[in-house]
């Protein structure tokens, strides 16, 4: 029984460390916004519209979707969706119309308005 | 000297008790039992207080998105074990798949191109778009998830209401989703909502 409890004890300090290294990570983040929009809301936007089912995101819950391309990295990257220049005005626009920009592809509209869509953006752009 | 086996039980005790090797052991055996009810005392403080915000409006912190995830991942491939997927699927099985897809899943899931309906993104954990499921998934695993459910994630357990068979469907459906373009997808969904 005492075994068993330093066990319990043991565990919980693990998870507590653990917690506190990914609050860390998810703040630091979030911190370094663009003047975009909020990135912290943009976060949050991204885990409802599901977009990790599609695409492994960094420092997002369980973003782990092999569908899309993974989005490390995506300040630096030149090109949105292989299409067009990665400019935040282009890339709202993406968030937002998906299907009129490059009709035909798998990512679907998903109804973000233009301030989900820039805070979602502002997220990707701490993205380096 | 013969060794002192016969020696009766609380003689023995007595001689650990004078000895320092015992009352180390004591002290540590009572500051165990302290952590224990410590943690069982934290624990129902914990629930009680009602200190933790259940509303599906805030988002799981990393920690718990982290700890339900990996049990949810750990218990499927675990319970999955036991159930015998058929060696292949019919193309006939997927297209009826398709239709119990369209029909049950779509709303919350997605498609190809098609996204799930506006009130899921409220659902917390909200439900994923399933194109790549059959990487993630073995197909015992899938029947599984469908025919099972998820307790704490709004997935239903689909086999009060469907079939066996119908279950297996939407498995065939499930294994040839990445195949489906959101073109080739419209026209077949198109094609079924007419039907009805």
């Amino acid at each position: 029984m005492a075994k068993l409890a330093f066990k319990v004890d043991r565990l919980n300090w693990a998870a507590l460390a653990v917690y506190a290294m990914l609050a860390g990570c998810g703040k630091s983040a979030a911190l370094s916004a663009s003047g975009l929009g909020d990135a912290e809301k943009g976060a949050d936007v991204i885990v409802r519209s599901a977009c990790g089912s599609c695409h492994e995101i960094p420092g997002i819950q369980n973003a782990d979707g092999l569908v899309g391309p993974p989005l490390d990295h995506f300040a630096g990257r030149a090109v949105i969706a292989g299409l067009m220049p990665n400019t935040p005005d282009r890339l709202v626009h993406w968030l937002r119309f998906p299907q009129s920009a490059s009709p035909g592809n798998a990512m679907p509209y998903m109804g973000l308005t233009e301030k989900q869509a820039r805070d979602a953006a502002a997220y990707l752009e701490t993205l380096r | 000297m013969p060794p002192p086996i016969s020696k009766p039980f609380v003689e023995r005790a007595a001689d650990r008790r004078w000895s320092g090797q015992g009352a180390a052991r004591r002290g540590a055996a009572i500051a165990l039992a302290a952590a224990f009810f410590l943690a069982c005392a934290g624990a129902a403080l914990f629930v009680w207080s009602g200190v933790y915000d259940v509303s599906a409006s805030a988002p799981h912190s990393n920690f718990a998105a982290w700890a339900i995830h990996a049990t949810m991942i750990r218990s499927i491939r675990a319970h999955a074990a036991s159930i015998q997927s058929p060696p292949r699927f019919s193309q006939a099985q997927a297209i009826r798949g398709l239709a119990q897809y369209q029909r049950h899943c779509e709303g919350c899931h997605g498609a190809p191109g098609l996204a799930r309906a506006p009130w899921v993104s409220g659902l917390t954990p909200t439900p994923p778009y399933l194109i790549d499921a059959a990487q993630k998934w073995t197909p015992a695993e899938l029947r599984l998830i469908v025919g099972d459910g998820v307790k704490m994630t709004a997935m239903p357990a689909w086999k009060f209401t469907l079939s066996d068979a119908e279950l297996w469907d939407l498995v065939a459906f499930l294994e040839r989703f990445k195949a489906m373009t959101p073109r080739r997808y419209a026209q077949m969904r198109a094609k079924l909502r007419a039907g009805r």
